[in-house]
């Protein structure tokens, strides 16, 4: 089986695929007609990208593509619906991102409990202030509100729970192994909010969850409670956030994401939520780790190993009948 | 009893200590010759201090000072030699902040990863870097490496776990089984620990022994772009070492502790490391510094006072002999009357014979007792006969080896 690989792939990765036997061609600098003219030139069965886009007539000029593999959870880049109509299936690796988010998102609880980026920023000026940073709370005893338990926020529960934290959650379903393990109990969201002292938010973007945390929701909560958002931008009322900052009732938050976010790596960024008083602000990094690519790559080989040898497409977004090598 | 807390205290424990009749005065801001003057002017019989550094001369201010409670774990603030030489006895508070100290250890782990204060510092000032900022390593699959197991470092170890993080740890008395009942490797030695981790964190108290385990050769055993965590004490890690390695090795540091650390509460600091270049983060000697911790541990000062005024033990004493095994221990089975022990105290002092510790216990009924009478050596055999024969009111009298 013929794979070429068009994007930056981790070395491990490379090396597990051509264990399996597969002929492998690594092109991670292919611009989009550099893709075109390879795909439509050779004999290609799978494909692997990561942001590349796989455009239309890059899927027509394929002569024997049979699979598209996402190495990331997101396929908006790919053109899924000529994929489906040539009978090209594709699949992604959904959810090996999980670990690395909700490490940011206890990283970030701590920090906003005793106050990492003030103390740093304060020792580099030459000031010493040990009087106001000895103010923190502590996480054990302290009760985590999750609101949307899904991959990542049984994740994040599993860490709080070693920290000795109460966990509370919301969802639409109920996460019976999250309760069995680590004593999470389920409530509306209301509850979650006004008994949490700290609230982070792990549901699905899009109009469901548009600013789900907004003026109302956010006034529901302890004046001294912490608000994490490391999903997506529109989910938490930026403005909203801003007044009750503002207002100090609320403790602080910690946000990865916002609702206009530069699309490149480096920019202006004019938002004015990370300088408003008590938020810690990131770089939409949640995903970012060796170990997540890691986990994406091996799930990566697994897939076209599983499509290889028994004719199977895991994660498959676009059930097609796809021609079988 | 009057009770001085020369530092900042929680009100609950201030208030369990007036529920228990003490009469205490809370005087955060006294230091050095006005906590001296404080403390003989006030005629507390016992001290508690913070970070409050108590000195030869404070510990000389008043001869009715019978106690320093050090509400903390760490005592190196306090001249527990000088106060020894005056036989007053020091205690502390050790393992209440050691969750504290560990969600520290965590904050500054998962920071550094991640990189959360410089991301933090560009986006306040409208730089949008995420190119930068995805380069991170994440925690699960790497390798912790712990130096000192006590509570802290146990503490630390259970978070790892929940990081599904291999932990490998170095404690001078852990054993094979110790260290599989709390899921870590066991290593032989600092060295190893250092060969092994891609983070390293110490928590071993300040000691002659421990100054300094974390140096030059430790260092550089790390794989570079490792990183190295100090919550503990400023003397356990060279600084100079440290700085050097962040150059050659690329390390990154979370530091809580410096050499050179003000000991109020705000000043100026003048610590170059957290200036140099890469990435260095670093708090406020703030580990033990959380609710959860002051109220375990005002909790903990609480019930060491009451204890030492209602019976004068003292819990958790830092500088009282540990007795050896060369002693000799005198048995006195006796009744129940004035003078049979002045007695006994006399005759041993004849033969020249020093008392280290005595305890005397009453028997139901009140008319038997019994002494156990520490000794630095052996009576003569003429002695113990004296002690047997020379009081109508001796039962019986034995002397043992202590090692016996
Ligand atoms: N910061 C980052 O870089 C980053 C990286 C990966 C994922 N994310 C985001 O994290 C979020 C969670 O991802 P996941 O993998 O855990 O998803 P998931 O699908 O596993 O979990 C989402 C959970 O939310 C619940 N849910 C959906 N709508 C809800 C509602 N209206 N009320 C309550 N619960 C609701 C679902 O039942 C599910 O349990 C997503 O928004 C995702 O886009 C962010």
């Amino acid at each position: 089986m013929n794979v070429l690989i068009a994007d930056t792939f981790e070395p491990s990765g490379l090396a597990d695929l051509q264990k399996t036997g597969c002929a492998v061609t690594y092109e991670p600098q292919l611009d989009a007609e550099g893709l075109l003219d390879f795909i439509a030139d050779r004999d290609v069965d799978v494909l692997v990208v990561r942001s590349k886009r796989v455009t239309k007539p890059i899927i027509e000029a394929a002569r024997n593509l049979k699979l598209i593999v996402r190495a990331g959870s997101g396929y908006d880049t790919i053109d899924v619906a000529a994929a489906t109509e040539h009978g090209i299936a594709v699949s992604n690796c959904p959810g090996q991102n999980s670990v690395a988010v909700a490490e940011l998102t206890v990283g970030m609880m701590i920090a906003l409990d005793r106050r990492i980026v003030d103390n740093t920023d304060d020792l580099r000026r030459g000031v010493w202030n040990k009087k106001e940073y000895s103010k923190a709370r502590g996480l054990k005893g302290r009760t985590l509100g999750i609101v949307g338990m899904g991959r990542i926020g049984f994740e994040v529960a599993k860490r709080a729970a070693a920290f000795d934290m109460r966990i509370i959650y919301t969802d639409v379903v109920h996460h019976a192994e999250a309760e069995r393990l680590f004593g999470a109990r389920h409530m509306n969201l209301e509850q979650v909010l006004t008994q949490s002292d700290f609230v982070t938010v792990h549901v699905p973007g899009g109009p469901g969850t548009h600013h789900m945390i907004g003026a109302r929701q956010l006034a529901m909560m302890k004046p001294t409670a912490f608000l994490i958002n490391c999903s997506r931008g529109g989910i938490v009322d930026e403005s909203a956030l801003a007044h009750a900052l503002q207002a100090n009732h609320l403790g602080g938050a910690a946000l990865d994401v916002f609702e206009i976010e530069p699309t490149a790596g480096e920019h202006d960024f004019r938002d004015p939520i990370p300088r408003a008083p008590h938020v810690y602000g990131t770089h939409h990094i949640g995903a970012s780790t060796d170990q997540a690519q890691s986990a994406v790559a091996a799930e990566t080989v697994r897939i076209i190993h599983t499509f290889a040898t028994e004719h199977r497409v895991l994660n498959w977004v676009n059930p097609v009948t796809p021609a079988m090598a | 009893m009057i009770v001085l807390i020369a530092d900042k205290f929680e009100q609950t424990g201030i208030d369990a200590l007036r529920a228990a009749g003490m009469r205490v005065r809370v005087e955060p801001g006294l230091e050095d010759a006005a906590l001296a003057a404080g403390v003989a002017e006030s005629g507390c019989e016992v001290l508690v201090v913070r970070s409050t550094k108590v000195t030869g001369p404070v510990l000389a201010a008043s001869p009715l000072l019978s106690l320093v409670v050090r509400a903390g774990a760490g005592y190196n603030t306090i001249d527990v030699g000088a106060a020894s030489a005056r036989s007053i006895p020091v205690a502390n508070c050790p393992g209440k902040n050691s969750i504290a100290v560990a969600e520290l250890t965590f904050a500054l782990i998962l920071a550094l990863d991640r990189r959360v204060v410089d991301n933090a510092v560009d986006l306040r000032r409208g730089v949008w870097n995420k190119k930068e900022y995805s380069k991170a390593g994440g925690l699960k699959g790497r390798t912790l490496g712990i130096v000192g197991m006590g509570d802290i470092g146990h503490a630390v170890a259970a978070r790892a776990r929940a990081f599904e993080m291999r932990v490998v740890a170095w404690s001078r008395s852990l054993t094979d089984e110790a260290a599989a009942a709390c899921d870590v490797e066991r290593c032989g030695s600092v060295a190893e620990v250092a060969d092994q981790s891609d983070i390293l964190t110490v928590h071993l108290a300040a000691t002659a022994e421990t100054k300094h385990v974390i140096n030059a050769d430790v260092l550089n055993r790390l794989k570079p772009g490792s990183f190295v965590i100090n919550t503990a004490r400023a003397e356990v890690v060279d600084y100079r070492a440290l700085a050097d390695a962040m150059k050659s090795r690329q390390l990154r540091v979370g530091l809580d502790v410096y050499p050179d650390e003000p000991s109020a509460g705000t000043g100026t600091f003048a610590d170059a490391i957290v200036k140099c270049e890469g990435v260095v983060y670093g708090t406020h000697h703030i580990g033990a510094s959380t609710e959860q911790a002051q109220d375990a541990i005002a909790a903990e000062t609480v019930r060491i006072i009451v204890t030492f005024a209602k019976t004068g033990r003292v819990l958790n004493c830092v500088n009282v002999r540990q007795p050896g095994a060369d002693g000799w221990t005198l048995r006195v089975r006796h009744e129940n009357k004035p003078g049979v022990l002045a007695h006994v105290l006399r005759e041993l002092s004849l033969d020249g014979i020093n008392v280290e510790e005595m305890e005397n216990v009453i028997m139901a009924g009140e008319t038997g007792a019994c002494a156990h009478i520490r000794l630095d050596a052996k009576p003569r055999a003429d002695t113990i006969e004296r002690i047997r024969s020379g009081s109508g009111s001796i039962l019986a009298v034995s002397c043992t080896s202590a090692s016996a």
